[in-house]
């Protein structure tokens, strides 16, 4: 556990009353790709959400690289390496592409160079014009110009929620390409919301189960999906 | 065999192009000290022809200059009573530009921008006649008070939604009114402070050359916020607020790559009141006095059909409007309260046929004529517009 | 506290809440701030005054001086006012929705049409009949009742009896009508509605007549209190305004909460001996900065946080 980059403890969650999140424990190391899986309302995107700062949980903590993130906010924890994208895909609605990557090389100190946002936008395998408005793009473009955006900062962790969704099974294989590269190459811990559990069997190292707000299973996708409380989450009425 | 008809396809803006000689290096100008140019060229071949040919991209500083110089150089040759409409127009340009700069570029809805005009007028004005501070210190008083009362109303801006924040600036606006109607000292003079110093000597005020040095420092007023319009909204700043402008999802996007656009917007609210500070000492000194009336809602909504009227949330916009709106009211006095219905029925008209102002007219013809264009197009081709875009692909005069 | 003081927060109340609830249904229903509510407040005053002028010779004649006459005299103010509202409501609804709702920036444009309408009808009348005040005939006659050693005036009882029975005869339809239904739909989620079949263009003239004739009410019972004058819609609008906010815009709830809350504020500031009234507004906008400092989303945020 030495080398834990990224990980929470105890995250403890809650809204009017309902739980949303209880005693979520999680840690990811570098060059790790964690797969993140439960069904609908399991608690996923609202870790991600209580992750990146912009849900506070009720207890419970959250570290980057051993130091605790839990007070800070969003931009904060993105300017300490920690990236997040999001489940639609949501990209500057008023900017073209160059000024979305202008705008985010100028975002803090130090500001960065052109030659960054091209390299972002190479490893991210965007390969738009950049004139086009960032609204007009597709599906799949609209989330490389998030990724590059965030990968331009060279980030230590990147969080990203359902990033498949929408799109279509070519495009799948080169997201995967995109994100193992990250891992392997670039030794970036990401984390990973999936539904499909067959897409993380292909490409994470490691899966965490999340139901109703507990981690209910943890391990390689092959022995997670076998477990016996997973299938009871995942398929209800397979047993019954 | 019968005559096939060909269509121009997607009529283009005509533009006015220079044919430059492309052997010689070009050799452009730029800010000094910095790596901007003064004005955008962009230069291209013609495919057809294969010349070289330079277009400016962006017209509106040339428009911006040849406004502001005929206006300067047309001024002193009118009568006292429009110079003076001049200068009050230049006051209310420069508001309304650093209202917009609120508004528009922060995205902050306040109502409170006069009252921080009379805030920082009335404690500029007090310093001088109350503490004996020489008249230049106005201007430094000014944009401190600015700067201070920015910095209180800035603080629960982010913490509420813009209808109520306008709600609470209003509020404010009002609280000032009351407490200053309401101040010992100035009940002979029903809460005006007047015999305010001023850059204007004594003896040339309301004569013609005072007037001409009032207009002077009020067209410096207005190139001043032109200049923290520009300053704001094309560089960093500018960038960072219009990635986090429309909606929760761009704000989320800005967060997500680092942006804190919460504090660029404070920023920019911080900025232009400290601007709206110095209107305000200027507004005092202008007319050796300052009443109440500047809290009032009719000056506010006054300022409003400005904006409304030239567009909301441009800089041109702000100052068409203010043009208009001036020249009704004070302009027109002796037709009474029509003038203000004058006002509202404009307001009336133009919001409801454009989308964004007088100003954003051209734009708004432009896409309706190429919407038109388009329906044309469609219904001329075979199918009558029916034609599915893998087949549109076939049809020749498209 | 003596009960002069409650009855009269109370009068004041319910005029508020008259203005404040037309704003805040308008505003979740259509996704327009009316701004022209002044305005319909004093036309329909005008209207009042107008009508029943004309009229009253004809009443004087046909009823002599019968406590009929009185009655019909009252039922034609009532009913000229709430017409000449749901009659603005309609003029609204031409300028400041048909031509623009489904245009670009509409809630912005709807507004500033709407502020526009405002300052144009307040100046018209205020060209047209001048800025001297006029007496609407009373409603509901002079006179007092005595109730356990403090006077109640007529017109007190009437406003807030007669407020509170249009209140509850809108809700009522809200509530059970058909058409009621739409617009509780609407103000709940628009686009869903739209998709389930409900005509936004069809659910919004009603809408608007029913706030306008809210303001015809509210004009009528308010110029039993006061005069009928031009500039007399700004007040009420302002009050209404920022009741509406206060109340949490949408929620009908809080605006009658915020209305009750701002009556009985300004009736005791009122009478504090060393604020009184210069200082009603004052203390007004300090209590809604408070709240809007805790409460960011106005008292209705809180009654929402508590159901939940």
């Amino acid at each position: 556990m030495d080398n834990v980059l990224f990980g929470c403890k105890g995250l403890e969650l809650s809204f009017a009353g309902r739980k949303i999140l209880s005693g979520v424990s999680l840690s990811l190391n570098s060059g790790e790709l964690l797969g993140l899986v439960g069904p609908n309302g399991a608690g996923k995107t609202s870790l991600f959400e209580v992750f990146c700062g912009r849900y506070k949980s009720d207890c419970g903590s959250v570290f980057l690289e051993g130091k605790d993130i839990t007070r800070q906010g969003f931009y904060n924890r993105t300017q300490s390496g920690l990236g997040r994208t999001f489940q639609s895909p949501i990209v500057p609605m008023s900017l073209s592409v160059a000024e979305t990557f202008r705008a985010t090389r100028k975002a803090w100190k130090p500001y960065l160079s052109r030659h960054d946002a091209e390299w972002a936008a190479r490893l991210a395998h965007l390969t738009v014009n950049w004139e086009t408005p960032a609204a007009t793009l597709g599906a799949f473009d609209r989330r490389k110009l998030i990724l590059a955006c965030i990968l331009m900062r060279r980030p230590k962790v990147i969080l990203m929620d359902e990033p498949a969704s929408g799109l279509i099974n070519a495009e799948i294989d080169e997201l995967e390409l995109i994100i193992r590269r990250l891992v392997d190459e670039y030794h970036m811990g990401v984390v990973l919301i999936e539904h499909r559990l067959e897409l993380l069997a292909a490409v994470a190292d490691r899966t965490v189960v999340l139901d109703l707000g507990k981690v209910i299973a943890e391990g390689t996708p092959e022995d997670v999906f076998l477990n016996p409380r997973v299938k009871a989450a995942y398929f209800e009425n397979v047993d019954a | 065999m019968t005559v096939k008809t060909y269509y121009k396809v997607r009529r283009r803006p005509w533009e006015y192009k220079l044919s430059p000689d492309g052997k010689v290096a070009r050799n452009r100008l730029r800010l000094p000290f910095t790596r901007r140019h003064f004005l955008k060229w962009r230069d291209a071949y013609n495919p057809k022809s294969l010349k070289r040919e330079r277009r400016l991209a962006d017209k509106k500083p040339l428009w911006w200059t040849i406004g502001l110089l005929a206006f300067v150089v047309v001024t002193p040759f009118l009568s006292n009573s429009m110079i003076s409409i001049a200068a009050i127009f230049c006051i209310y340009a420069s508001i309304n530009l650093l209202w917009t700069l609120i508004v528009g570029t922060a995205g902050i809805f306040s109502l409170a921008t006069l009252a921080i005009v009379g805030v920082s007028g009335y404690a500029a004005a007090a310093s001088n006649v109350f503490l004996g501070l020489p008249w230049p210190f106005i201007l430094l008083v000014g944009p401190m008070v600015g700067f201070v009362a920015g910095s209180i109303l800035a603080a629960p801006s982010t913490r509420l939604d813009g209808l109520y924040y306008a709600l609470l600036t209003m509020g404010v606006a009002e609280i000032c009114r009351v407490f200053v109607t309401q101040l010992r000292s100035l009940t002979q003079t029903n809460g005006a402070i007047t015999q305010v110093d001023s850059f204007i000597p004594e003896d040339w005020f309301l004569q013609r050359p005072g007037l001409l040095l009032g207009f002077a420092g009020a067209f410096c007023l207005l190139l001043g916020s032109l200049l923290l319009w520009r300053l704001i909204n094309s560089e960093r700043l500018g960038l960072l607020l219009r990635t986090a402008k429309t909606g929760r999802e761009d704000e989320a996007f800005a967060e997500a790559v680092g942006i804190d656009f919460r504090r660029a917007r404070l920023t920019v609210f911080v900025l232009s009141s400290s601007a709206l500070g110095l209107v305000g000492g200027f507004y005092a000194m202008y007319f050796k006095s300052i009443s109440p009336n500047i809290f009032s809602l009719d000056q506010l909504l006054l300022l409003f059909a400005m904006m409304v009227i030239g567009g909301l949330g441009r800089a041109e916009g702000a100052v068409v409007g203010a043009a208009i709106v001036t020249l009704i009211d004070k302009g027109f006095i002796e037709i009474g309260p029509l003038r203000i219905i004058l006002v509202a029925a404009i307001m009336l008209v133009v919001t409801i046929f454009a989308r964004e102002g007088l100003t954003g007219v051209r734009d708004q013809f432009r896409d309706f004529r190429k919407r038109k264009s388009g329906e044309r197009r469609a219904q001329r081709t075979e199918k009558g517009g029916e034609a599915m875009p893998e087949e549109a692909v076939e049809v020749h005069d498209k | 506290m003596d009960l002069g003081l409650i009855i009269y927060a109370l009068n004041l109340a319910s005029i508020y809440a008259l203005m404040a609830i037309g704003i805040s249904i308008l505003w979740s229903s259509v996704g327009m701030i009316n701004m022209a509510h002044g305005a319909t407040f004093a036309t329909s005053g005008y209207a009042a005054w107008f009508v029943s002028g004309a009229l009253k010779p004809a009443i004087a004649a046909t009823f002599g001086k019968t406590v009929m006459a009185s009655v019909m005299m009252a039922s034609v103010v009532m009913l000229s006012a709430v017409l000449a509202g749901a009659f603005c409501g309609a003029v609204i609804y031409a300028l400041a929705f048909l031509p623009i709702h489904d245009k670009p920036n509409y809630s912005v444009r709807s507004l500033i049409i709407t502020l526009a309408l405002n300052i144009g009808v307040v100046q018209s009348l205020l060209w047209y009949f001048g800025p001297r005040n006029r007496g609407l005939p009373k409603v509901f006659g002079f006179g007092r009742w005595e109730l356990l050693d403090t006077k109640i005036r007529y017109d007190q009882a009437g406003t807030i009896v007669g407020a509170s029975l249009v209140m509850i005869l809108t809700l009522a339809w809200l509530r059970y009508s058909r058409r009621g239904l739409e617009v509780r739909a609407m103000m709940q989620n628009a686009e869903g509605a739209a998709y389930s079949g409900i005509s936004r263009q069809a659910t919004a003239l009603p809408v608007l007549m029913l706030t306008g004739a809210l303001a015809g009410v509210a004009a009528a019972l308010l110029s039993q209190t006061i005069f009928v004058s031009p500039t007399a819609g700004v007040i009420p609008l302002v009050k209404g305004l920022t009741i509406a906010l206060l109340g949490g815009l949408g929620s009908v709830s809080g605006a009658v909460a915020a209305a009750i809350l701002i009556g009985f504020l300004e009736a005791i500031v009122g009478v504090i001996p060393f604020l009184g009234q210069r200082y009603v507004m004052f203390a007004t906008f300090s209590f809604i900065i408070l709240v809007l400092i805790f409460r960011p989303r106005g008292i209705g945020g809180l009654l929402d946080n508590t159901r939940e």
